[in-house]
């Protein structure tokens, strides 16, 4: 259970973060998906007991701990977005290492490695490099590594990145057993595209607080209502230009030949009465549709227009 | 009650013990302190065909001997402690060693108890050559032992001065010169300004003859890990009287602090220490910063460039 309210922090005499409010219940995957500098990494190290912050309280944890820039004393296992490098060093040694920081050690570290590495889809591979590890494959080890101490929580800053399209299904899948086993776990990204397989419960980090919150649908169908009505007319332009133009909803109309472009700020009830009134005015419709511009670039444009 | 090993110093020796580079340089500092205490001995042998035997020739091997691991611990921890550290920022690990249960305290100790070790072996190394003094004699097994501790004491004095000093750096070039320039100050820059100070003094006149002009300011020496060293080994081969005058000249001191000058310096330089570490439990955010690190430069007076240009950074990392 990770629990942060009304949170702030400043940063250089500006809020970075201004009253946040984020929840993640246990078997929960929240993605907080924001454009650089918005605060993602920041958000993150605040999770994990990195660096203090000014105003609200963090809870972590079933029960619940504060959590307040001291450290997060094993509640929280935190994936920072640039793995390290660490020269001759096998998974093994990694994990032993870390294990010795943890404070488990010997026969118990051993034990865990057992236990976690094939849970992880890191079968068999102790004596490997680090160094020769795929980028998916040092994401993987990251959360075995966090997964030592047995946290309530996981914090991934950016976890998708640098990560090819390809292996993103191989890191969705431990998503889900990182859900499965009932963890809280809050992924940061810079874009949509690497959480769409996840999952995950989607926010939109903007201006220092969660603008935006819902599962995918729910918040394309939100960014998408920034898109204009697209129309395709066969007879009758004349006609459907004066219905628009009545429409208090539509904002700017162009028109290109049979298709018209309608800035619209409507409904669904306002777009099914526009439809309506434009067939009982006699349009010859052909099509009529909200335009769906990819998630991406809608993004992009709202985040800009702040 | 169990004993926990410091993690990081676990994880530091085990890796240098099995790098290669360490015992390459191990055994190029044994081929050195084999030639000089060679030529040394062999210089002051010689004299046997004559049958005039210059004994106090040897004690003048030791002597160099003892200065080139004086010398060694001056330069080797500092450099030692402010890399490791700083190569935690470089290799972008940091992060994670400050998410770990493991307090900043701790952090900063292993490191600089993992670069004592280290150079510690280095020293240990060297006592077999010290000790064929004892074939003629002039030194005695407590001198050895004596040696050894105040070598420690400087490897711990000169490693937290230079851990305060790159707790700053993020890059390991900047932060091995950052420590050099502070086993330089406490060394040699402490001389300078004792050195200054006579001078002004004197020539402004105004003093009655055979009252020094410095007196407290000498003090500052007590610092020193050299004149440390040397009040030692001068110890050892019976010159206590001549280094009591030698530091009449700089300045009057009461002969409570001249006679157990060593003593007091040892203890001075720990408490220092220990002051210097007690700083070190500085919460996680104030030496992890928000912005990205990447972008984090470190800046150094011309003269700082000067010597990383001249320096071997190499020198700095020792890399498994």
């Amino acid at each position: 259970m990770l629990k942060i309210h009304q949170v702030s922090k400043i940063y250089q005499r500006k809020y970075l973060l201004e009253d946040l409010n984020l929840e993640v219940a246990n078997g929960e995957i929240f993605g907080v998906i924001g454009a650089h500098g918005a605060g993602k990494t920041t958000l993150c190290r605040m999770v994990a007991g990195l660096i203090p912050f000014e105003g609200g309280e963090i809870l972590a944890g079933t029960p619940e701990v504060r959590i307040d820039g001291e450290g997060a004393a094993g509640l929280v296992g935190y994936v920072p977005a640039e793995f390290g490098r660490y020269r001759d060093m096998t998974v093994a040694e990694y994990l032993e290492y870390y294990g010795g920081l943890y404070g488990i050690s010997g026969y118990r570290i051993d034990r865990r490695m057992q236990e976690l590495l094939p849970a992880y889809r890191m079968d068999g591979m102790e004596v490997v490099p680090v160094a020769e590890l795929a980028p998916h494959e040092k994401k993987q080890l990251a959360l075995v590594r966090c997964m030592l101490r047995e946290p309530d929580v996981l914090v991934l800053d950016d976890f998708y990145h640098g990560i090819d399209a390809g292996k993103r299904p191989v890191l969705d899948e431990l998503l889900h057993l990182l859900q499965d086993t009932g963890k809280a776990v809050l992924v940061t990204s810079a874009g949509f595209s690497p959480l769409a397989g996840s999952g995950a419960f989607l926010g939109i980090l903007q201006n220092g607080a969660i603008a935006v919150q819902g599962s995918l649908e729910e918040i394309s169908e939100q960014i998408n209502q920034t898109n204009p009505l697209e129309l395709l007319v066969a007879e009758n332009c004349a006609g459907a230009v004066e219905v628009l133009k009545q429409e208090e909803t539509v904002t700017r109309i162009s028109i290109d030949g049979g298709r018209i472009l309608a800035g619209f700020r409507g409904t669904q009830e306002d777009q099914t009465r526009i439809l309506r009134r434009l067939v009982e005015n006699d349009v010859e419709l052909i099509s009529f549709q909200r335009r769906k511009s990819d998630l991406e670039t809608s993004f992009w444009k709202m985040t800009e227009e702040n | 009650m169990k004993f926990k090993l410091n993690p990081i110093l676990r994880e530091e020796m085990k890796r240098y013990a099995g790098s290669r580079r360490f015992y390459v340089w191990l055994a190029a500092y044994e081929l050195l302190l084999l030639a000089v205490s060679g030529t040394g001995y062999g210089i002051a042998l010689r004299n046997g065909w004559n049958h005039v035997m210059d004994y106090s020739g040897i004690a003048y091997v030791y002597l160099v001997l003892a200065g080139i691991l004086g010398s060694t611990v001056l330069l080797l921890v500092p450099s030692f402690a402010a890399a490791s550290i700083a190569s935690e920022w470089e290799d972008r690990t940091m992060e994670l060693l400050m998410a770990s249960p493991l307090k900043p305290f701790r952090i900063v100790a292993g490191k600089m108890l993992s670069s004592i070790c280290l150079t510690l072996l280095f020293i240990v190394a060297g006592m077999p050559f010290l000790s064929l003094v004892f074939v003629i004699g002039g030194v005695e097994k407590r001198h050895l032992l004596e040696l050894l501790l105040v070598l420690a004491v400087e490897s711990v004095f000169t490693g937290s001065i230079g851990v305060y000093l790159s707790a700053l750096s993020r890059k390991t070039d900047t932060a091995g010169i950052r420590s050099y320039l502070a086993a330089m100050g406490a060394g040699i820059g402490t001389i300078l300004i004792v050195a200054v100070v006579y001078i002004l003094r004197k020539s402004s006149g105004g003093h009655p003859a055979g009252v020094s002009p410095v007196s407290t300011f000498v003090l500052l020496l007590l610092v020193n890990p050299l004149v440390t060293l040397a009040s030692l080994l001068m110890g050892h081969m019976g010159y206590t009287v001549k280094f009591e005058r030698l530091l009449n000249v700089l300045g009057t001191l009461p002969q409570g602090i001249l006679t157990h000058w060593c003593m007091i310096s040892v203890l001075l330089q720990l408490l220092l220490s220990a002051v210097f570490f007690c700083s070190y439990s500085t919460p996680p955010a104030a030496l992890l910063s928000v912005t990205k690190t990447s972008h984090t430069k470190d800046r150094n007076p011309p003269i700082i460039f000067l010597m990383s240009i001249t320096f071997e950074s190499d020198f700095c990392h020792i890399d498994s």
